[in-house]
């Protein structure tokens, strides 16, 4: 089991951080390929969220990683405002160009792709426990 | 990190290569090249083959691409999606909208037929 944690600002550029410390985690642990394509589409997801859309004085993000074997779970850590991403209802598939919604799918991959995803709000930080595995 | 190569047009087509990751910075590279072709082309093929991630970010791009693109009756192509990165589009539907082929001369098939 390999357990480790990265805290970054929420800037945009923080994203080149978070690939290459995950991509040396992934290698380290041996993680399987597919759970690690996984496990980066939802921590992106997520991380991207806040980045762009997270409000507070505090900008900073915490990710705590546990990888074995076929299994991987993250936990996200931000002080910004309270956000719930499983109370928001899944965007619909697109189905054609007329009504193709734009956006709105990053959270709905993660709840599609993760095995469980799991909120709390704790002591003014949202703490979102999402773990991966080989399907 | 993404790498945009905008292609020479031949008529109607646009092209466009992209190599590296469509994270949140990746999609913000690549949003402006996407609207300009998409707003001065019928159809655009956009070269896939060393895109190694796409985030839903870069999905935006995508489907605002091939709305602009088929309100002028054209397509958005994709040549040579990988699998993590079809499997996203595919998750959201966007192959529904857009063509997924495996190479260039079928992207121009596609935009000629």
């Amino acid at each position: 089991m390999l357990q480790d944690t990265i805290e970054f600002e929420a800037e945009v550029r923080a994203a080149d951080d978070l690939n290459r410390w995950l991509a040396e985690a992934v290698a380290t642990a041996g993680l399987d390929r597919g759970v690690a394509d996984d496990l980066k589409l939802c921590l992106h997801e997520i991380v991207s969220n806040i980045i762009l859309h997270g409000q507070g004085s505090d900008r900073r993000i915490q990710v705590d990683l546990q990888l074995s074997g076929d299994t991987a779970t993250a936990t996200i850590i931000d002080r910004c405002h309270a956000f719930d991403p499983t109370a928001r209802p899944l965007a619909d598939k697109i189905r054609n160009l007329e009504t193709a919604q734009i956006g709105g799918f990053g959270i709905t991959l993660v709840r599609t792709i993760a095995e469980t995803v799991h909120y709390t709000r704790v002591g003014g930080a949202n703490v979102l426990t999402l773990t991966c595995r080989r399907r | 990190m993404i790498k945009v190569t905008m292609g020479a047009a031949d008529g109607e087509i646009g092209k466009i290569s992209l190599e590296g990751t469509i994270d949140i910075a990746g999609a913000a590279e690549i949003e402006q090249p996407f609207s300009i072709l998409s707003g001065s082309r019928r159809y655009l093929v956009a070269d896939f083959t060393g895109v190694d991630f796409l985030a839903s970010l870069g999905v935006r791009v995508l489907v605002q691409s091939a709305r602009a693109l088929g309100s002028r009756g054209g397509r958005l192509i994709l040549v040579g999606a990988a699998d993590p990165v079809r499997r996203v589009l595919v998750a959201c539907g966007v192959d529904t909208i857009v063509d997924l082929v495996d190479s260039e001369a079928d992207a121009m098939m596609v935009a000629r037929r």
